[in-house]
């Protein structure tokens, strides 16, 4: 979010010294000190967000009190949205003609806007893997797209963010990143029906039609003329919509009639532009720079451990470094833990190694950058030491679950784990953001799919 | 809300007006917010425990549960190492059946090799009879996972095995179907069962309460033999058994998919100077190590030199053996493969292409001259060009093996792990330079 508020505010001011018009000057000053006042206000949030990667509209428009701030912000919104946006992108204006693509999608074909001629209405949806904005719209958009389509209605979705661009801590509402490969794997858990196409290399598109967002729409006319660009509807929970937006606008064309509302403000995710690669490089270097150690634990903190002392959301994985599948699992398991880490997930690694092995040990971790709790066997007696822990935990390493704040085991593996099938059920487990209604609920479905 | 836009007052009006507006917004927000994280934070955590919480435990093995105490032996007919097949009813005459489960690949697996034989040798003259079964299916088990062995999990594997180390006990194999393993409940290798004579289960679990024997406390196999041999009640019934995790089939499409990932990696080729060949002969080649996953830049190696040429019709049809060789100990152990063609380098772009045919991925190199005889020079050895040649160099330079002729993977394979440190897994070294 920050990037885009940024871009905008940089914008504004430098139009403002060639501004002669008055009415482009009130535009202008709106921005300008509403813009202050804006990142002022959201300061809390913000810093909230930056870890989430995710615009907390919902959040800010909760509540009587806010209703009017919602109301400031929305006409900022009108004033300054139609303006320059991040990385260059114009935002396509109502009537402008839909700028053409041709893009790799999840079927492994490329898709071209000249494929979709025939359609009376064409629907650009930008939206992403990892936004859980993105994904409390899922349903819902293939909905819209079963209910029109058999009226000539076509939805093609289009994911423009940079994979490189997504640092960990970012993905802490996805089981997958932003590749085309990863949108393959999102696209048959949850059976999109409709074109998913990849424009995250280049992201040539997106600047074209310039959404605010993940999820953004933008529907066009059978002249393929921009008439509706915004949000789907009002509500990311689905049961509260009172305004449904994009079906007014189908509706409307269907019918020869005007769109009512032609643009509205759209909220979700920022758009990973790969001009923040730089930003995931940082991240590997704070994460390289963390400590790494490594503690002798004994019988008695095995059970504490299995009780769940951390009032969090614990991942253990038993594992050794003689253990084939544990090396190969480990960077993955930590990718996961640095994932989660800001939602409150706690992960303990046990290593089961011959407690003369320390050293080795260690230094396995240190090459992982393991900045996860560490402990190991303070005995060779491995039995007694799994007894202590669980009677009824697996024999052989590896062995992984995952106890909730109240000692309840959500998910157990033994053998090498599904690293979705983990993260998927670490999703469905971690607290609720009140921002994302809904969130645990579309990952327990989701764990049952695969 | 109808505004003229005609003066600069009213726009100033207007901001200030929002900046109010907005100020106050907030300030109700804060005092609103901070309530409503209080009550949200304990209903979240309500709601979650109250989701989640039908009193979930851990469930023992919810896939395969062990076999409980008292209850009959389930039946097999297994082929062993021997040619023949194994019933349960051979072995009807035996006062006590100890049915162990077991596998070439783990090295806890072989931490107790010894400690079987001797459970054998000092009980079969009283009755009692060891069946080892391996369950393992070869494609469930990813090549990574020999790392500390000299064979994968086949029947033929597990021959040469049986042969090698002079088992005196039947090995079975059951990695074809997993039935028997899935009725016993195996939870790891080893993993034993003990039968009395009316073949009812009376012991299970580990053979005992160590991995290292000079630390064993509690001998759980032997004394379940000894009390039921003396007709008492056996003492432990019990025990939690150690080690590796059993290959189940059902992990082949994973192991085929990363076997694919890694065959996906580019194929190079390159040219290799007289200056090269010393390096190698030195073992300071500089090249990538990865060791357990992961990249290891002063990790000293055992270095195999695979020396072919198109030439050399024997090295083409052992290539695919050696490269599997590579396979086993190139990510997880301080071992590098090196394919170094002898071929002219004029013949660079066949060399390059049969390289490709049979997905080399690792280090390949050609001598960068026809002048064969001076890259033998620069590498101290001579050797008949064309026809197969391997050398093993270990940590310390020294030349660990050298062949020319066929080369017997087994025992080149026996020898690296013979060189390969003891830092992971305590007795590993001592086994592999324990003669049989």
């Amino acid at each position: 979010m920050t990037p885009r508020w940024k871009t905008k505010f940089g914008a504004s001011t430098a139009n403002s010294v060639a501004l002669k018009i008055s009415r482009r000057f009130l535009r202008t000053s709106i921005a300008a000190f509403s813009l202050p006042a804006v990142i002022f206000l959201s300061n809390g949030r913000l810093s909230r967000c930056r870890g989430e990667g995710v615009i907390s509209r919902a959040r800010l428009l909760r509540g009587r009190s806010l209703r009017i701030w919602a109301a400031l912000l929305f006409l900022a919104y009108l004033t300054i949205c139609s303006e320059t946006l991040g990385d260059g992108t114009h935002r396509l204006a109502i009537g402008a003609p839909a700028p053409d693509f041709s893009l790799p999608g999840v079927d492994g074909k490329i898709h071209k806007l000249s494929e979709y001629a025939k359609a009376k209405i064409l629907a650009v949806v930008f939206e992403c893997d990892s936004c859980p904005v993105s994904q409390l719209y899922e349903t819902r958009l293939e909905k819209l797209y079963h209910d029109y389509r058999d009226k000539g209605f076509v939805l093609v979705a289009i994911n423009p963010n940079n994979p490189n661009s997504l640092r960990l801590d970012e993905e802490n509402h996805t089981d997958v990143g932003e590749s085309l490969d990863d949108m393959k794997v999102r696209a048959a858990v949850q059976h999109f029906d409709y074109p998913y196409l990849y424009d995250g290399d280049k992201q040539a598109v997106v600047v074209k039609y310039g959404p605010i967002a993940t999820p953004h729409i933008f529907i066009f006319d059978q002249g393929r003329k921009l008439q509706y660009e915004g949000r789907i509807d009002d509500n990311v929970q689905d049961s509260l919509v009172k305004s449904q937006d994009a079906r007014n606008a189908i509706d409307a064309l269907l019918a020869g009639q005007p769109v009512p509302v032609a643009t509205t403000p759209s909220s979700g995710c920022s758009i990973k532009w790969m001009s923040k690669a730089a930003a995931v490089k940082e991240e590997m270097a704070e994460i390289e720079a963390e400590p790494v150690s490594l503690t002798l634990s004994g019988a008695d903190d095995l059970k504490k451990l299995r009780a769940n002392p951390t009032g969090k959301l614990l991942l253990v994985n038993f594992w050794a470094t003689w253990c084939g599948p544990c090396v190969s699992e480990f960077p993955d398991l930590q990718d996961t833990y640095r994932m989660y880490r800001n939602r409150g997930l706690a992960m303990v690694m046990v290593s089961e190694n011959d407690p003369v092995t320390k050293p080795s040990v260690l230094e396995f971790l240190q090459r992982q950058h393991a900045s996860t709790t560490n402990i190991q066997f303070n005995s060779s007696d491995a039995a007694a030491m799994q007894e202590a822990f669980d009677h009824n935990m697996g024999a052989a390493v590896p062995y992984t679950v995952v106890i909730a704040p109240n000692g309840d085991v959500v998910y157990q593996e033994e053998g090498d784990v599904t690293i979705l099938a983990l993260r998927r059920a670490i999703l469905a487990n971690l607290p609720e953001s009140k921002d994302y209604p809904g969130e645990r609920a579309y990952w327990s479905a989701s764990a049952q799919k695969r | 809300m109808k505004l003229k836009f005609s003066s600069l007052a009213y726009a100033a009006l207007f901001t200030m007006f929002l900046a109010a507006a907005i100020a106050l917004a907030w300030l109700q927000s804060q005092a609103q917010e901070q309530e409503q994280n209080q009550s949200q934070t304990q209903a979240g955590i309500d709601r979650m425990t109250r989701s989640e919480s039908s009193g979930r435990g851990i469930v023992q093995d919810p896939k395969h549960p062990i076999l409980p105490i008292g209850a009959s032996a389930p039946d097999f007919n297994l082929p062993g190492v021997d040619g023949k097949n194994h019933k349960l009813s051979d072995y009807a005459d035996a006062k006590v059946l100890v049915v162990l489960f077991e596998s070439n690949h783990c090295p806890v697996m072989q931490a107790y090799e010894e400690r079987i034989k001797q459970i054998n040798d000092a009980y079969k003259s009283k009755g009692v009879a060891v069946v080892a079964i391996n369950a393992n299916n070869p494609q469930g088990c990813e090549i990574y996972e020999l790392m500390y062995s000299d064979l994968p999990e086949t029947l033929d594997a597990m021959k040469i095995r049986a042969s090698y180390r002079k088992f005196d006990w039947p090995y079975l194999y059951d990695g074809e179907t997993q039935e028997v393993a899935l009725k016993f409940g195996a939870q790891s290798t080893p993993h034993m069962f003990i039968f009395d004579q009316a073949r009812k289960l009376r012991y299970e679990g580990a053979i005992d309460d160590n991995m290292a024997p000079s630390r064993v406390k509690a001998h759980y196999a032997t004394d379940a033999i000894d009390a039921l041999l003396a007709g008492q009640p056996v003492p432990v019934e019990h025990s939690r058994s150690l080690g590796c995790s059993t290959k189940w089939i059902t992990n082949a499409p994973k192991v085929q998919a990363e076997l694919a990932k890694v065959q996906s990696k580019p194929v190079k080729l390159d040219m290799a100077s007289v200056e090269d060949i010393k390096k190698l002969r030195a073992n300071s080649t500089g090249l990538p190590v990865h060791f357990l996953m992961l990249q290891c830049t002063d990790c000293r190696v055992v270095l195999a030199i695979n020396f072919w040429s198109l030439k050399c019709k024997e090295c083409l049809s052992d290539f695919d053996n050696r490269e599997y060789t590579d396979y086993m100990y190139r990510t997880t152990r301080p071992f590098i493969y090196v394919n170094l063609s002898t071929d002219s380098p004029r013949d660079s772009a066949a060399v390059l292409k049969f390289l490709q045919d049979h997905k080399s991925v690792d280090t390949n190199l050609q001598f960068n001259s026809p002048d064969a005889r001076s890259f033998q020079e620069a590498f101290g050895l001579k050797w008949k060009l064309n026809q197969p040649f391997m050398v093993m160099i270990g940590q310390d330079g020294q030349i660990i093996y050298q062949k020319e002729g066929k080369v017997d993977q087994v025992e080149l394979r026996r020898i690296a792990l013979a060189h390969f440190p003891d830092d992971n897994f305590p007795g590993q070294f001592a086994y592999w330079n324990s003669k049989p």
